[in-house]
């Protein structure tokens, strides 16, 4: 397990996190979200030991991070990689075996086969998508036990993320990595995590699992025949509200069958339920907030 | 082997390429001034042509740290390096190491090639001192590549890295240029002695491999002056009460590879592209600047010299603004600046 305890970290005088607690079991994939600036990619530069934290303790498997046994089983994919005008896939294999002598070339080989790119290139040719993949291909030789992607889908075409999902979800099943994966693509992330954290005012406002924190909230669609006003909905546990008329959009936070039954109360013509998706509970959480009103 | 061995061996083979062109570079310059020493008719010329090998080692001191430590001036790469299983100490020694060996291997190359080709061209020198010198520059390099790699440490920009290391390099010349000048020769003449004490080439970088040079010169170009020693052992024994400054140079060189360590460890990733802050950087060099041109100014008798106080002040505020990008400066720039005014001011009522 990788654990996060009571981390606070400064840049400066500015105070970027405090008193984070989080933790990643094997085989779990957690996605990190939260608004620009909120300190998620400076959560897994802390973790992997590019920043030193100010204050806590990061364990991976109970040994702390700052040893360099436990350090060589994570690997962070950072959003923009280190490269020179001359590496070349095979150059950038040759310094991660430097560090992880277990590396496996044949992993390396096949990835690279996968997503079709030349070992010999020089990277400075690639697109950001293709160089993800390399980067990809590497941390997958790796076979750490817990990656740290960051921004992970940025720069990736459709078919470029698929096969980068496939390739990550073959470490979790294959290998039990667990992986961080940071991202504002979260319909990507809903497919793909079964976790979340998010982070908010300098800490990790909530996490848990993405499925049962979804069906915390439900989505109504209404019609009334009569003339409405939102001062009808104020008794209900609201988190978002729409009203066009007598059409109302709702979002409300509670079991479904209670909340229908409540919704119902009020008399409308029509009432549907309506899926709701992990992006839509990021944006109610983080307008709950404060933000994006 | 473990990642330490590894990672020097992967360092080593990265610059490889580097090390043989500037080998190459080195030897072909070294070459050309001794054949043309020896051309000119060496004992009339009197040179060995030995102050090419201390110019050599003395640019790839300053040059190589700073080809071998400019990766971790990148956030962007710092993202990948520093996540790799390994102490940041130990990443540090590791680049210390190499950048060494690579200076080792580029100047015992040049030198010893020089050596063969003195060896074999020539009889009049006292060649079998040349491998003392070779220690002892040796050392020399040790200190001036130990220092650079502090000083380059310092800042969190290449650029500004290069900008500390041109102005480290001269930073004392013109006080100690002014204090020989000034205190001193006219100390010497009013004891009617002789001066034998010119500290004006102490105040750069470099002074120790000069002053190193110019004695083994003395040395190995036998001369009229060691003919009078009767042995060349003899007059080379004259210069032993020097050798105490290895000892101080020797300390420094520990002391700088230490703190270039010690830097390394404790600046955090988040600094790397950011305004250099470091004390050893702009924050003290622009005082003792501010203060070195005022003292030059008052040795060479300029008129006005309060005006020159003003102007000098206000140079050292534009040179804070330069350094912090912004007409905010913080409090600590204004007590430097005050500082260096004090002592303006000190040195020119004394």
């Amino acid at each position: 397990m990788l654990e996060i305890k009571n981390l606070t970290h400064f840049i400066g005088q500015k105070k970027i996190l405090e008193n984070v607690n989080l933790s990643l079991n094997e085989g779990s994939v957690m996605g990190l979200v939260g608004i620009n600036g909120a300190g998620k990619t400076t959560l897994l530069r802390l973790i992997s030991g590019v920043y030193t934290a100010t204050e806590g303790e990061f364990l991976c498997d109970g040994e702390s991070l700052t040893e360099e046994g436990a350090r060589g089983k994570i690997f962070f994919l950072p959003d923009d990689p280190y490269y020179t005008i001359h590496t070349t896939g095979r150059s950038l294999y040759q310094m991660y075996k430097v560090f992880y002598p277990k590396m496996d070339y044949e992993v390396f080989d096949r990835y690279m086969t996968e997503f079709d790119l030349d070992e010999k290139k020089p990277i400075r040719n690639f697109s950001k998508g293709m160089r993800r993949q390399l980067y990809v291909a590497l941390a997958l030789a790796v076979r750490p036990k817990y990656l740290l992607l960051d921004e992970a889908f940025d720069g990736l075409d459709p078919l470029a993320r698929l096969a980068f999902k496939k390739a990550i979800n073959k470490a979790v099943e294959e290998d039990g990595t667990g992986v961080i994966i940071s991202s504002h693509s979260l319909r990507e992330l809903e497919d793909f995590c079964d976790c979340y954290a998010l982070i908010d005012k300098m800490t990790v406002a909530s996490s848990g699992d993405i499925a049962e924190r979804v069906d915390r909230y439900c989505k109504f669609q209404l019609a009334f025949t009569n003339e409405i006003s939102d001062a009808m909905f104020s008794a209900l546990p609201v988190v978002s509200l729409e009203r066009n008329g007598r059409f109302v959009r709702i979002v409300l936070e509670g079991q479904q069958a209670q909340m229908k039954s409540m919704l119902e109360a009020l008399n409308p013509a029509v009432i549907e339920q309506m899926p709701m998706d992990f992006e839509e509970m990021f944006i109610h959480e983080v307008e709950g907030r404060g933000y994006l009103k | 082997m473990k990642t330490f061995g590894r990672y020097l061996l992967y360092r080593l083979e990265n610059s490889a390429l580097r090390t043989v062109v500037f080998t190459i570079i080195s030897v072909i310059i070294t070459q050309n001034t001794i054949s043309d020493c020896i051309d000119h008719g060496a004992v009339e010329y009197n040179s060995t042509g030995l102050y090419i090998l201390a110019t050599i080692l003395g640019i790839i001191c300053t040059v190589i740290p700073i080809l071998e430590t400019m990766c971790f001036k990148n956030r962007r790469n710092l993202d990948t390096l520093y996540f790799f299983p390994i102490k940041r100490w130990k990443m540090a020694t590791v680049h210390f190491l190499s950048g060494f060996i690579q200076i080792l291997f580029i100047y015992s190359v040049t030198f010893f090639i020089a050596y063969g080709y003195l060896a074999a061209n020539t009889d009049y020198f006292a060649l079998g001192y040349m491998p003392l010198y070779y220690l002892f520059s040796i050392l020399l390099g040790f200190v001036m590549y130990s220092f650079f790699s502090f000083i380059f440490g310092q800042a969190n920009t290449v650029a500004d890295g290069v900008v500390m290391c041109i102005l480290w390099m001269f930073v004392l010349s013109i006080v100690s240029a002014v204090i020989t000048g000034k205190v001193v020769i006219p100390y010497l003449a009013a004891k009617d002695r002789e001066s034998v004490i010119d500290l004006s080439g102490w105040g750069i970088a470099y002074a120790p491999i000069n002053n190193l040079t110019v004695i083994f010169q003395d040395i190995i170009e036998v001369n009229k002056d060691a003919l009078e020693y009767n042995s060349q052992a003899r007059y080379a024994a004259r210069y032993i009460s020097q050798m105490y400054m290895f000892f101080v140079w020797g300390a420094i060189g520990i002391a700088s590879a230490v703190g270039y360590v010690v830097a390394f460890v404790k600046k955090g990733a988040e600094k790397a592209g950011e305004i250099s802050s470091s004390l050893f950087g702009y924050k003290l060099l622009i005082p003792i600047y501010g203060y070195s041109l005022l003292m030059l100014f008052d040795w060479l008798e300029f008129d006005s010299l309060d005006f020159m106080v003003v102007l000098i002040f206000i140079a050292m505020v534009i040179g804070y603004i330069i350094y912090r990008r912004s007409f905010r400066l913080k409090a600590s720039d204004l007590i430097f600046t005050g500082c260096g005014v004090i002592a303006m001011i000190l040195g020119a009522m004394f």
